[in-house]
């Protein structure tokens, strides 16, 4: 069975987050708690102040798998409900999707805020 | 009109309760004197506010601003030389210190390779890429600060104010509640901030028994009015967030005789 990993919605006043750092390749093997990514999440446009609301969220499997494709690189923006990656329940799961065929549903994940290690100082707080 | 003076060295969070909060252009909250106007309209609240790097970074006997920061003219916001270096704090003879360990939780500083000082960077994507390179070149990035190391150095910071005048003082800690947040298991997310947070205002409320300051709790304040109402993000809030947090400086300041009239 094929999986899904989608952008999460943190937060009600979420649209859209950006791909801040991808931490698994094509072909790793997933753990739970293996982390996948960092999505960097600006709420600016819609409560723009001088110390911006950003946030960066790490995602990390909460289930087994195989990663087969990632579809995002750092750096991109993908709206909420947005494929990010694929991944197979089983490594001998086929490789490629036939046309039309969509992953059977999301891959479950844990997520939580982060001190990230790049820029870390601009993604936390500021001041006036 | 009687005038309480409060000096207010932290960031987003003392700033946007006590003083105001801006948002899309607009105010959405108007500090302290909201409050004070509806409980004691005879009192006003001056509230000089500095922008904190760091506790162990206050400016208070560190000297002069580095030469070699000086002719840099760097883009740090907020965090000018001044307010790292040569903080008023001690020179405002206030009435009540209102301080945050937000800081603490995320600024990492770095320290001058040769001349060992330190020296907090913010923004650094905004920067322009020879100042990029002659940071990485010139200093080390330290580690975060553990929240023993951090309560260290409040009480250091706490000797120094008390060692020149005796105002009441006020330390916010932070809501450990971050909307979005959905954990399974702790596994990969060791480091999650809100665990950071939780650590961080453990050690406040030892810390703060010890040294006989008030704590103004944050966390609480924002988890009794459901932090999903109220919290934006991690560190904002909406305009009624910002008034718990104002109203939780408001009745620790009546409990300490401050708006006795």
């Amino acid at each position: 069975m094929i999986l899904r990993l989608q952008m999460p919605k943190f937060g009600e006043e979420m649209r859209d987050g950006t791909i801040h750092r991808l931490l698994a390749s094509p072909g790793a093997r997933l753990d739970r708690g293996t982390p996948l990514l960092e999505v960097r999440v600006d709420l600016s446009a819609i409560a723009e102040q001088n110390c911006s609301p950003i946030s960066i969220f790490r995602v990390v499997a909460a289930e087994s798998g195989w990663l087969r494709t990632v579809q995002v690189t750092e750096g991109d923006r993908r709206s909420v409900g947005g494929t990010l990656a694929t991944i197979a329940e089983r490594p001998d799961d086929q490789q490629e999707l036939d046309e039309g065929e969509v992953p059977t549903r999301p891959l479950r994940v844990s997520v939580a805020t982060v001190l990230s290690g790049r820029h870390e100082n601009s993604s936390g707080i500021g001041a006036k | 009109m009687r005038r309480l003076k409060l000096f207010a060295k932290g960031n987003v969070d003392v700033h946007d309760s006590l003083i105001y909060s801006r948002v899309n252009g607009r105010i959405q909250w108007n500090g302290l004197n909201t409050l004070l106007a509806e409980s004691h309209p005879g009192l006003v609240a001056r509230v000089r506010h500095e922008p904190c790097a760091r506790w162990d970074l206050t400016g208070i006997g560190l000297g002069e601003i580095p030469d070699e920061l000086i002719t840099r003219a760097l883009p740090l916001g907020s965090f000018a030389l001044e307010t790292q270096y040569q903080s008023q704090l001690l020179e405002h003879d206030a009435d009540v210190v209102v301080l945050s360990i937000q800081s603490d939780i995320t600024n990492r500083l770095w320290r001058h390779r040769r001349d060992g000082y330190q020296f907090f960077a913010p923004a650094l994507e905004e920067w322009r890429p020879q100042d990029r390179i002659w940071l990485e070149e010139n200093f080390s990035q330290l580690n975060r600060t553990s929240p023993e190391a951090a309560m260290n150095n409040l009480s250091s910071l706490v000797s120094k104010i008390r060692a020149r005048s005796n105002p009441s003082i006020l330390v916010y800690n932070t809501s450990a509640v971050v909307p979005g947040e959905a954990i399974v298991t702790y596994r990969g997310l060791e480091d999650a901030l809100s665990t950071r947070i939780r650590a961080f205002n453990l050690a406040l409320i030892e810390t703060a028994a010890t040294l006989d300051v008030s704590v103004v709790d944050v966390d609480h304040a924002i988890a009794r009015a459901g932090a999903d109402r109220v919290k934006l993000d991690t560190w904002h809030y909406i305009r009624d967030g910002y008034r718990l947090l104002a109203a939780e400086v408001v009745r620790i300041l009546e409990a300490l005789g401050h708006l006795d009239t």
